[in-house]
């Protein structure tokens, strides 16, 4: 018989919503960067 | 631009493919232990830096291992790390087949067959800068239609019913004791840690970075990246709290996602998966094939080769590893992760003689010959004999034992020069 500890209810849900804004923030820091380096530098 | 190429490599079809499956088989388990997988970008970060300071010329990671480490070393390593690359390469052809299938009803071996045409084509006609142009595009594409799928996901069904619904079917998906799982997450670790160590993929952007970026490339890459496999795998508990019929483990996120949104769900997991596995793909054939012509067919076949020559047996490579890895596709595999985990003790065995050799100067090259060798060995072994989530835990650490142990036996007297000389040959010849 496996040891049982359940992650916390508080705990799933929070890393639900902090993963998904996290990577929506990701996303816009890097499409921010992109934008910087490609219009600043004309690199393509 | 960087940043987005370290991480659309990193975020293969097994990502968006296999993160859900092991959260399906695993619970929390399997996103959390899959996520793990974003410290080999961190830790690498410093030694990939390390690298560029001693060996800025360099081409491969193999001109590292055969300079530091001596012939019969490089040897292995290029076996070690062209037996990875086909596995790797196949495992992202077998997903891009059981995902046509899933979700259009194109025959496995027609769709898996069609992406390799299409991935070896456009590598041969863009070489490596085909790749990272799509690199960047593709990442994008990756990152927002996975927001898409998620957002629509959680506003269909909330988080707190997901854990209720869980919990009800099946606590031990949300059990944090559970052995399994936390093997898995280990294992995961290090054999990600082999994977970015050994691999030319992440040797090659190294090479073509600035000193400047390199260091930082790593940490924001790993740090977006960390996110995409808990996102994915969260979907896969979706399926458990709604009871889905899962045919095969493989099929979890394509299921999920066309329940959740009907067609369009459909469309847009083809997109993200298929940009995933394409945009690895082809880093693979461009990485391997490169990888081969220099280590291979300039250094031990024609030393007098011209880069032309390079050029045309690399691009022969391509097709030739496209064509070995679709003839080992045919063969389809119930748990793409599971086959895949084979290379666990092959990557991870590398892992010990390239941290030690990049800054131990007594790291001894036997150590290094005799810790991938029977690390590999230990590490296959536990993965028929032992447990499958065991390989890369074994590979890793019985090298590290082996490489310290004959090191302390018998030291290496390394000369650093020897990295020096090779970048001034490697100057004067280009001018």
């Amino acid at each position: 018989m496996d040891p049982v500890f359940l992650m916390p209810k508080g705990i799933f849900v929070f890393i639900v919503y902090f993963s998904i804004t996290a990577l929506i923030v990701g996303v816009v820091a890097v499409l921010k960067i992109f934008w910087k380096e490609t219009h600043d530098k004309n690199v393509w | 631009m960087s940043i987005m190429t370290l991480m659309a490599s990193w975020v293969t079809g097994n990502t968006t493919m296999s993160a859900p499956e092991m959260s399906y088989e695993l619970g929390v388990w399997g996103f959390i232990g899959y996520s793990g997988a974003a410290f080999g970008l961190f830790f690498f970060a410093p030694i990939a830096k390390r690298i560029k300071q001693i060996l800025p010329q360099g081409l491969t990671s193999g001109d590292f291992m055969r300079l530091r480490f001596g012939k019969p070393a490089w040897i292995v390593f290029i076996l070690v790390s062209t037996s990875y690359l086909i596995v790797f390469l196949v495992t992202q052809g077998m997903a891009g087949g059981i995902l046509l299938e899933a979700l259009s009803g194109i025959n496995y071996t027609f769709g898996m067959s069609q992406v390799f045409v299409v991935c070896i084509l456009y590598t041969l006609m863009g070489g490596m800068r085909a790749v990272i142009g799509t690199d960047f595009i593709q990442a994008m594409i990756i990152l927002i239609t996975l927001l898409i799928v998620a957002i629509a996901a959680f506003i269909n069904v909330p988080p707190t019913t997901i854990y209720d619904q869980v919990v009800a079917n099946s606590p031990s998906h949300m059990n944090l004791l559970l052995p399994a799982g936390l093997l898995f997450a280990w294992n995961t670790t290090l054999w990600c840690f082999g994977e970015i160590f050994h691999g030319n993929i992440w040797w090659q952007r190294i090479y073509a970075q600035r000193e400047e970026v390199t260091v930082r490339s790593f940490y924001i890459s790993g740090a977006i990246w960390f996110f995409v496999p808990i996102v994915t795998g969260l979907l896969a508990l979706y399926a458990i709290a709604q009871n889905l019929l899962v045919p095969q483990v493989n099929m979890v996120f394509p299921i999920v996602a066309s329940t959740l949104l009907g067609k369009g769900g459909a469309v847009l997991v083809l997109i993200i998966v298929f940009s995933s596995l394409t945009s690895t793909a082809d880093s693979l054939m461009a990485s391997t094939s490169d990888f081969l012509a220099q280590d291979v067919y300039r250094q031990m076949i024609n030393p007098k080769a011209n880069d032309r020559q390079v050029l045309v047996v690399s691009k022969a490579l391509i097709v030739i590893l496209g064509v070995i890895s679709l003839l080992i596709a045919l063969g389809k595999f119930n748990s793409i992760y599971k086959f895949f985990m084979l290379t666990g003790p092959l990557v991870g065995s590398t892992v010990w003689p390239i941290i030690l050799g990049v800054y131990w100067k007594e790291a001894s090259a036997k150590g290094a010959l005799w810790a991938m060798l029977i690390g590999t060995l230990a590490g296959e072994l536990s993965y028929f004999f032992y447990a499958t989530y065991s390989s890369a835990v074994v590979g890793t650490v019985v090298s590290g034992i082996v490489m310290v142990l004959c090191t302390t036996i018998r030291p290496d007297k390394f000369d650093w020069n020897v990295f020096k000389e090779f970048n001034l040959a490697v100057l004067a010849e280009e001018e």
